[in-house]
């Protein structure tokens, strides 16, 4: 095992549960944007324990309740139909109900100022764009997955780079794209998705804003 | 310890105690995700997705989490 894989598990070990929690449910819902998923996600998905702590607070028991519907709904979607959901929501013929992007939602146009911004952030935190990816960074499920990455790296990004990473590009528009899922005509198990994501959210705004 | 660095560690400690208010034990979902993304899976390949990777070394993180893929149509 070289230097690097050792110091790279020290890193991982560094990350608290509570930590790892965080990055697992940006990447779940990275796994659930990005592409409709596969059966052994949304066996995942369902077989994840979720308990509500006796002394949690009101957040957190919207948070537990977005976890109880969106593993109902993975129970009752067939794998077909999530397909068919996906690509009617994201897919489409030139482009699907739901418009996934941080620039649209900020400017009404794709390719805009916010997307210039996060390229600019994301070489600055040492990310490259993925060769042969048809998509601007600023899609919603590879911002997901982005604050996965940097929650995890713990050795290099600490509170605040996560904090400035989400009150940049994540916070401005997310709740509202959540939101609009849910009342998306193509969705079903998406519209879980959609409670799901907008209660991270809002839990993810409220544990951001405690700090010093 | 400082006072200013009592009041960041309380705060610290406020924080985990927010997160640790729904107790989600993740960790089995986490190898499912990584791999979902690397079998890519859909036949007529339906994917949108965007993708960025870190270009440092962080091979095991990557292992991980790096479950990106082409769009493929």
């Amino acid at each position: 095992m070289t230097a690097g894989a050792t110091e790279n598990q020290t890193a991982l070990a560094a990350v608290s549960e509570e930590e790892q929690a965080r990055a697992n449910t940006y990447s779940l819902l990275g796994a659930m944007l990005g592409r409709a998923p596969g059966p052994d996600i949304m066996d995942a998905l369902k077989a994840i324990p979720v308990t509500e702590s006796s002394a949690a607070p009101a957040e957190s028991r919207d948070m537990f309740k977005a976890w109880s519907v969106l593993q109902l709904a993975a129970e009752r979607a067939a794998p077909a139909s999530v397909a068919e959901e996906f690509h009617e929501l994201f897919v489409g013929i030139g482009r699907g109900e739901m418009v996934p992007f941080g620039s649209w939602y900020l400017t009404g146009f794709m390719m805009e100022k916010p997307l210039a911004v996060l390229r600019r952030d994301l070489a600055a935190l040492g990310f490259a764009r993925q060769e042969g990816t048809r998509e601007p960074e600023d899609h919603v499920g590879a911002l997901c997955e982005t604050m996965a990455m940097i929650i995890n790296s713990s050795e290099e990004f600490d509170f605040d780079d996560q904090q400035r990473f989400f009150a940049d590009h994540m916070e401005p528009w997310m709740a509202k794209f959540f939101s609009d899922l849910q009342t998306a005509d193509a969705a079903s198990f998406y519209t879980a998705v959609g409670k799901f994501g907008e209660s991270f959210i809002g839990l993810e705004s409220r544990y951001f804003a405690m700090s010093v | 310890m400082s006072n200013r660095d009592k009041h960041k560690e309380s705060i610290k400690t406020d924080r985990r105690k927010f997160v640790k208010g729904v107790a989600v034990a993740t960790g089995a979902a986490t190898v499912a995700m990584a791999s979902g993304g690397a079998a890519a899976a859909l036949p007529e390949g339906e994917e949108t997705k965007a993708g960025t990777e870190e270009s440092k070394g962080y091979h095991e993180t990557q292992h991980v989490l790096d479950y990106y893929d082409t769009a493929r149509r």
